[in-house]
C-alpha cells in the first residue's frame, strides 16, 4: 500500500473506531432508558439504595473540592475581570460578566472535570472489574438486569450530582469569589448582589439545568460503557479508565458548546 | 424425560479462532444429575456459559425450558423467574456488598420478596449452611472456597431448577464439602438438573459422567 493509501487507511480505521465508541455508547443509553421503564415498583426500593450511595460518593464526597475550587475560581476571575473592566470605566458590568461566565460555561465544565476525575474514572474501573471478577455475569444469570440495577442508579445519580455540584459550584463562584476578591478591591456587596440578580434569567437556569444533566448522564454511560468493554485482563482496567476520561472530556466539552449555542446563540 | 435444556447444532469458537464446538447435540432433561469431564481446553466452563446464555454459539441454539435463548439472557422468561443457579468457581458475588446484601439480592429483586423478609432467608440459610458467621463480611474478607459455597447457597435460595455449578477453587476441605453437599442435597429437589464441573462436594456415584473432547460430548466410559 502507499504512503498515501496507508495514512487513509489510518484515519478510516481510527474514525470508525470513534464512531463504534459513539455507537456503542448511544445503544447502552438507549438500553439502560428501555430497561429503567420497566423497573417494577417493588425493585424502587433496591435501586435508590444504589442511586443513593452513587450520590454521596459523586456529590458528598466531592463537594469540599468542588466549593474550594469554585472558591478561588471565582475570586481570580473576579480579579482578573475587574482589572480589565476598570481599563474601560466599565465596573459596573461586572456581576453581569461574572454570572455570564460562571453560569454558563466554567461552573458546568468545571464540575463536569472534576466528576470526571473522581467519579467516571471510578465507575469505569469498577464495571471492568466486576466484568471481570465474573459478577456482571452472574447477575445476569440470576435475572438481575444489571441495566437497572447498576446502570440506571449510576446515571440518574450521575445527573442529581451534577446538576446539584454545579448549583454549588455557581453559588460558591459568584459569592466566595467576591469575599475573596474583596481583600484586594474595594468592592460594595449590595451593589454586587442587585447587580448578579438582574444578570440571572430564565436562560442561566436553564442552561444549569441542560448541562447538569446532559453532563450528569453522559459521563457515567460512557465511563460504563468503557468499562463493560473489558474482556479478559486486569491490565485492560487502565487502558479502559483512561479512554473512558478522554471521551467523557470530548463529549463534555463537545455537549457543552452544542448547547451553548442552541440556548444562546 | 422432559427437557429441561437443549443444545442444537452448537459451533463456538475460542477467541483465539480455535473451534470449541463443532455441531454439538445435548439435552439435559428435568432431574438430570451430570458432571462434566475432559482435557483442559475441552470447552467444558464454556458448554456451563452456553446454558447459562453468558455465551453465545456462532451458530445453533440453546433452548432453555422450550424457550431458545436469544439475544440477551436477560429477557428469556426461565431466567427472569431466577430459576437458573449458576455457581461460577469464584462465587459471583458483588464485592462491594455484604454477603447478607448478595444473597438477599435476588430474592428481593427478581422474586419481590420484601427485602428485609429477603435478608431474614438469606440469614437462616447461612446459619443452615455453616456460613452465618460471615453474613457481615463482604467477599474479599472470606475464603474463596467459602464465596464458592456462597453462591451455592444463593442459588439455593432461588430454588434453581437448573443447576450450572463450575469447580470449587482448589480442593475443598472436608467441613466445606459438608456444608456443601447438605446445601445441594436440601435444595436441588428431584425435578431440578444438576451439571457440574470438576470434582467439588458431590459422589461422583451419584452423577453420570459426560466427557467432553475435540469438540463432541459422550457418556464418560471408565477405560
Amino acid at each position: 500500500m502507499s504512503g498515501a493509501g496507508s495514512c487513509a487507511a489510518r484515519v478510516g480505521a481510527r474514525t470508525r473506531r470513534i464512531l463504534a465508541s459513539v455507537g456503542s455508547a448511544a445503544w447502552l443509553a438507549v438500553q439502560v432508558f428501555r430497561a429503567s421503564l420497566r423497573i417494577r415498583t417493588d425493585q424502587v426500593g433496591l435501586i435508590y439504595a444504589v442511586t443513593r450511595m452513587q450520590v454521596r460518593f459523586t456529590a458528598l464526597d466531592a463537594l469540599a473540592l468542588t466549593l474550594f475550587t469554585a472558591l478561588l475560581l471565582g475570586g481570580i476571575t473576579l480579579l482578573q475581570v475587574f482589572s480589565q473592566l476598570s481599563g474601560f470605566g466599565a465596573e459596573n458590568y461586572l456581576s453581569q460578566l461574572m454570572a455570564r461566565l460562571v453560569l454558563r460555561e466554567l461552573g458546568p465544565l468545571l464540575v463536569a472535570i472534576v466528576v470526571i476525575g473522581r467519579s467516571g474514572t471510578a465507575i469505569a474501573a469498577e464495571l471492568a472489574s466486576m466484568r471481570l471478577n465474573g459478577e456482571i455475569d452472574a447477575l445476569c444469570a440470576m435475572g438481575v438486569n444489571p441495566l437497572q440495577f447498576v446502570l440506571a442508579p449510576r446515571v440518574v445519580g450521575g445527573m442529581i450530582s451534577m446538576f446539584t455540584l454545579i448549583i454549588c459550584f455557581d453559588a460558591a463562584a459568584l459569592l466566595g469569589g467576591f469575599f475573596v476578591a474583596r481583600l484586594r478591591l474595594p468592592l460594595s456587596l449590595s451593589f454586587y448582589l442587585n447587580a448578579l440578580g438582574s444578570a440571572i434569567g430564565g436562560k442561566e437556569l436553564a442552561i444549569t439545568l441542560l448541562k447538569g444533566l446532559v453532563f450528569g448522564g453522559t459521563v457515567p454511560l460512557l465511563c460504563a460503557s468503557y468499562g463493560l468493554r473489558v474482556r479478559t485482563s486486569p491490565t485492560e482496567i487502565p487502558q479502559a479508565v483512561t479512554k473512558a476520561v478522554v471521551a467523557s472530556l470530548l463529549a463534555v466539552f463537545l455537549s457543552g458548546a452544542l448547547l451553548s449555542v442552541a440556548i444562546y446563540g | 424425560m422432559a427437557e429441561l435444556a437443549r443444545l442444537e447444532d452448537i459451533h463456538l469458537r475460542s477467541l483465539e479462532g480455535r473451534a470449541v464446538f463443532d455441531a454439538l447435540d445435548w439435552s439435559t432433561p428435568f432431574g438430570a444429575r451430570y458432571r462434566l469431564l475432559g482435557p483442559s481446553g475441552s470447552g467444558a466452563p464454556d458448554l456451563l456459559r452456553l446454558l447459562a446464555g453468558l455465551l453465545h454459539p456462532d451458530r445453533g441454539q440453546v433452548i432453555l425450558d422450550g424457550v431458545p435463548v436469544d439475544g440477551q439472557a436477560l429477557s428469556h422468561p426461565f431466567i427472569q423467574r431466577g430459576k437458573l443457579g449458576w455457581v461460577p468457581s469464584n462465587g459471583g458475588l458483588l464485592v462491594n456488598q455484604t454477603l447478607t446484601v448478595n444473597l438477599a439480592l435476588p430474592l428481593a429483586f427478581v422474586q419481590g420478596v420484601h427485602s428485609a423478609e429477603a435478608e431474614a432467608m438469606a440469614m437462616e440459610a447461612m446459619e443452615a449452611a455453616g456460613i452465618g458467621p460471615l453474613a457481615q463480611l463482604r467477599p474479599h474478607a472470606m475464603e474463596l472456597s467459602q464465596r464458592w459455597l456462597a453462591g451455592l447457597v444463593r442459588a439455593s435460595l432461588m430454588r434453581a431448577e437448573l443447576w450450572l455449578i463450575e469447580a470449587p477453587p482448589g480442593d475443598l476441605d472436608a467441613r466445606t464439602r459438608k456444608r456443601a453437599r447438605r446445601v445441594l442435597d436440601q435444595a436441588v429437589d428431584a425435578k431440578a438438573a444438576l451439571i457440574v464441573l470438576g470434582e467439588g462436594a458431590w459422589s461422583p456415584d451419584t452423577l453420570q459422567a459426560w466427557q467432553l473432547e475435540d469438540g463432541r460430548i459422550a457418556p464418560w466410559e471408565e477405560p
